[in-house]
């Protein structure tokens, strides 16, 4: 006879496997097993129609993944994502410990400022962008009438940077006020008490404890920018083609589905050592 | 923070400097919009009187009202069938240890950060593949609202149980336990204790459920059919062609219902205050 | 089951818990009597709350079983065992009222609504808080809460109450009033109570019988008095209270050695030539003159005064004798003869106040 607490925690994990079983089977067929068939279409052939036929593997997609246009373009996309994220951070980490020592009543009114924006939808934020920074839009107007010219930065990357930091900042700003926010100050006040500058307090001690947050706001951050696909189709001009419109061309226009999805599969894999990264910080701090 | 722990004048200045440049970026651009969607001149950039003659433009252009009409058809269904197993799941996660618990752990983080893209041309992929198959024995299927409705579910799933299983986390255990040992059974310790507890993680993740369908363009763009088009969908393609009044005064619209959303998922999170906390001994 | 057929409240019999390769509980024994005050004593993580969780349903054990009222628990789930529990943290729930609160196992159980308000009014009245029943839990004070939470197990009138260190996060004022309480209330509703607590004073003012654990194992099961002033292991001596502990051996001819002194042992025989150590509480020795004359039949040896403590109720002296270092305790009192350190001095005690510890 197997032991009690055996037969119930069998029992406990059965009810739990139920339970989950719903949510798990959709997201097997509903997300897995389509993330499966994009990896199998990579190794897929083309014929001269555009069609994709599932026979005679290779990996001539993978291939031209190292053409010099491909790689252009990833390295594009990869230092863009960089900026933006290294952009973010530089605000949004000051932000963030701005609200977190803020009184709480304050702190929660700053609080929904934050979150407007946030859940405002992300198209319309984006179109705000190019409504304001448009050629004879409103921000070049002010900037002629103040005597400054006119200034065309629409359809450059400097505006999808722009766009991108518009759309991401605050990925950043909310893991960084959570990291901040409990956070033990008397910490900081034994560092302080144990003669260290207010520089090397927070060197030795805020930054350490707050790097989690780092972590995890960067990836946000990162991941999305890197594969980012409405921000440089609306701000972005021809020249600045990015990994995520690459993409997109493949199942439209150029009709070359196994090349799409082996690119997909470049932004999969950053996303996989993306989430690693983010786990190792996180076992790390445990 | 304690009072000895300020930092100096000028880093505070510099701080606070920070935080209002912060907010003036988030909102100046929204606010020009709006401002702008009430002029009354058909070039966007010239001012032409206050006027609200494009609201009701838009209002009456069937091509919005039937895109408008789809985008909250899927949002619904979505959000709800989201709802339900994004909760069990999160239930699921949090209170029980099964073979599997790990993989799926890992697993649901996946849907919340996949780029839009690689999602849309994967669940594109996938219809046209499984579209193939079913072909293959007589009837025909296309893409339309129910593949971008599939596709909504199978990224909430993932954000409601996030949402909710944070809750979770801050519930004591012990309470579900007092349950059953009141003689409740698992299923009245969930319904009357658990649930109440943590309905307000639920409906905070339904609400961002609500709002990332109806935010999505992307992947609703890829796995759309002939009139499935769901309004993020019409807007991205209006903008590719310039922007119009029209367009500012749609967005002006989709910004006060996000704004009503927020404001509303704010209220429900919020902590619940008692009335009659000071008259305690 | 005893022989008038009224069972025993709780039964172990060879009771094992183990969490993953951690014995939580090992191989315990135990009857717990109808009506009794029973306290599992012992530091946190001896497995006493494991024990009390057990009961409950909330855990079951890896080999043994349990019964309770008689019945054998096997897979029972906690709603249909005859026992509540009083949580530790109290558990209350937040999204009810007091009354709400207390009516929730009696509507579980579908007793009609207007009864279960009626009973849980009067068991609120019970623990003095009838005034309260309309307030949420989180408006309540610590003591407050903690009265709900006894209202909420009593009112269903449980075979066993069990108690999981219910004044941990009182303070000491109230933690005294409530043991009182507590008391009393048992006395009162004649469940039975199993109590689980690392507070040794605790234990020995409320309970009929406590059973002291430590690592596991359940070192010793006794009354109060027995448990303080005969401890068994080495453990329970030192755990509770403020204990001599001394090598001795029995000689060839069968007396007891302590040291270069010969002393009288009551009751207890350990065998020739065995080591032993003997526990003497402070309090039960008595400091005498080195020429005052002592009750016959008295254990005694000379000593000198080596340092005094001055406790405000009580002197604490340390006395050096052929048998060892002796802490001996007096009562302040007006007829105490003081003595200062260097005074050559007799220690005296009663054979039967000793105990012999084994391990």
């Amino acid at each position: 006879m197997a032991a009690l607490d055996q037969s119930a925690a069998q029992a406990d994990s059965r009810k739990g496997r139920l339970i989950a079983t719903p949510a798990a089977l959709y997201l097997l067929f509903f997300f897995m097993i389509p993330l499966g068939v994009i990896v199998t279409y990579s190794f897929a052939t083309r014929t001269a129609t555009g069609r994709t036929v599932l026979t005679g593997w290779n990996l001539s997609s993978y291939d031209k993944l190292f053409s010099e246009l491909v790689l252009r373009i990833i390295w594009r996309s990869f230092w863009m994502a960089s900026v933006t994220t290294i952009l973010c951070l530089l605000v949004a980490y000051p932000f963030a410990y701005y609200l977190a020592t803020r009184a709480p009543k304050v702190r929660n009114i700053l609080l929904v400022l934050v979150m407007i924006p946030f859940w405002t939808n992300g198209l319309i934020r984006i179109f705000a962008i190019r409504f304001l920074l448009g050629s004879d839009g409103p921000a070049s107007q002010l900037s002629e009438n103040l005597g400054f010219g006119t200034f065309r930065i629409l359809f450059t990357p400097t505006a999808v940077v722009i766009g991108m930091v518009y759309s991401f900042l605050t990925f950043m700003v909310l893991p960084l006020y959570v990291a901040i926010e409990r956070m033990d100050w008397k910490l900081v006040e034994a560092a302080r008490d144990l003669y260290a500058g207010g520089t090397v307090a927070f060197r030795k001690v805020t930054w350490p404890l707050t790097r989690s947050g780092v972590i995890a706001g960067s990836i946000l951050v990162f991941v999305p920018s890197f594969g980012s696909y409405v921000v440089p189709e609306i701000l972005g001009g021809a020249k600045t083609m990015l990994l995520g419109s690459y993409v997109a061309r493949q199942f439209g226009a150029a009709r070359n589905f196994p090349f799409g999805a082996a690119l997909s599969v470049v932004l999969i894999a950053v996303m996989l050592i993306a989430v690693v990264i983010n786990q190792r910080a996180e076992a790390n701090r445990a | 923070m304690s009072t000895t722990m300020r930092p100096t004048k000028w880093a505070s200045r510099l701080l606070a400097l920070n935080a209002w440049l912060v907010f003036a970026f988030f909102y100046i651009p929204i606010i020009v919009l709006v401002v702008f969607s009430f002029n009354g001149s058909r070039r966007v950039n010239i001012w032409g009187g206050l006027s609200t003659r494009w609201y009701p433009e838009v209002l009456q252009n069937e091509v919005i009202l039937d895109a408008l009409k789809n985008s909250l058809m899927v949002a619904s269904i979505s959000t709800i069938v989201a709802t339900i197993l994004g909760t069990s799941l999160a239930l699921a996660l949090d209170r029980y240890r099964f073979r599997g618990r790990k993989t799926l752990d890992g697993a649901v983080f996946l849907p919340v950060i996949i780029p839009d893209v690689t999602m849309a041309v994967m669940m594109l992929v996938f219809f046209a593949q499984v579209f193939r198959f079913i072909d293959s024995f007589g009837p025909r299927f296309q893409l339309g609202i129910y593949t971008i409705v599939i596709s909504h579910i199978a990224f909430n799933i993932s954000f409601v149980a996030v949402v909710v299983r944070a809750r979770l986390g801050q519930l004591d255990p012990s309470l579900e336990e007092a349950a059953r040992d009141l003689y409740a059974s698992g299923w009245r310790a969930f319904q009357k204790v658990t649930l109440p507890l943590i309905l307000p993680g639920v409906l905070a993740g339904a609400l961002l459920a609500l709002a990332l369908s109806l935010d999505d363009v992307v992947i609703s763009a890829f796995v759309t059919g002939p009139g499935s088009t769901t309004l993020p969908v019409y807007v991205f393609s209006a903008i590719r062609r310039g922007v119009t009044p029209e367009l500012n005064a749609i967005s002006s619209l989709m910004l006060l219902a996000s704004t009503v959303l927020v404001l509303g998922s704010l209220f429900l999170q919020r902590e619940p205050k008692s009335k009659t906390n000071n008259q305690g001994e | 089951m005893t022989m008038n057929g009224s069972a025993n409240a709780v039964e172990l019999h060879g009771v094992v818990k183990k969490f993953g390769d951690v014995t939580a509980v090992n191989c315990i024994d135990l009857t717990i009597a109808d009506g009794e005050f029973f306290s599992l004593l012992g530091p946190s993580g001896c497995g006493k709350t494991t024990i009390l969780r057990m009961i409950a349903g909330f855990e079951f054990p890896t080999a043994g079983h349990l019964a309770v009222d008689g019945q054998k628990m096997g897979l029972t789930p906690p709603d249909q065992r005859p026992v509540n529990t009083v949580f530790q943290n109290y558990a209350l729930f937040p999204h009810m009222t007091v009354l709400e609160n207390v009516m929730f196992g009696l509507l579980m159980k579908k007793v009609p609504k207007d009864k279960a308000r009626e009973a849980a009014k009067k068991v609120l009245d019970q623990v003095r808080l009838g005034a309260l029943g309309e307030r949420k839990s989180s408006q309540l004070s610590g003591g407050q809460q903690q009265r709900v939470a006894l209202a909420r197990a009593l009112v269903n009138k449980p075979k066993v109450l069990l108690l999981d260190e219910p004044l941990g996060a009182l303070d000491l004022k109230l933690r005294q009033e409530m043991q009182s309480e507590l008391k009393s209330l048992h006395t009162e509703v004649g469940i039975t109570f199993v109590y689980v607590t690392h507070d040794q004073e605790e234990a020995l003012t409320m309970s009929d019988r406590i059973g002291v654990m430590s690592e596991g194992n359940l070192l010793q099961v006794d009354t109060p008095d027995r448990i303080y002033e005969h401890p068994t292991k080495r453990f329970v001596a030192d755990f509770i209270g403020e204990i001599n502990m001394l090598a001795a051996t029995v000689a060839d001819d069968g007396t007891v050695q302590l040291g270069s002194e010969q002393i009288k042992l009551d009751g207890l025989s350990p065998e020739v030539g065995q080591s032993f150590t003997l526990a003497i509480r402070p309090e039960s020795i008595d400091l005498t003159g080195p020429d005052q004359g002592v009750e016959p039949g008295l254990n005694q040896i000379s000593g000198t005064v080596t340092h005094r403590t001055y406790f405000g109720d009580a002197y604490s002296y340390d006395v050096e004798t052929g048998g060892g270092v002796l802490s001996v305790r007096c009562d302040n009192r007006p007829d105490h003869q003081r003595f200062n350190e260097g005074d050559a001095v007799k220690v005296s005690w009663r054979p039967d106040s000793s105990s012999v510890l084994k391990d």
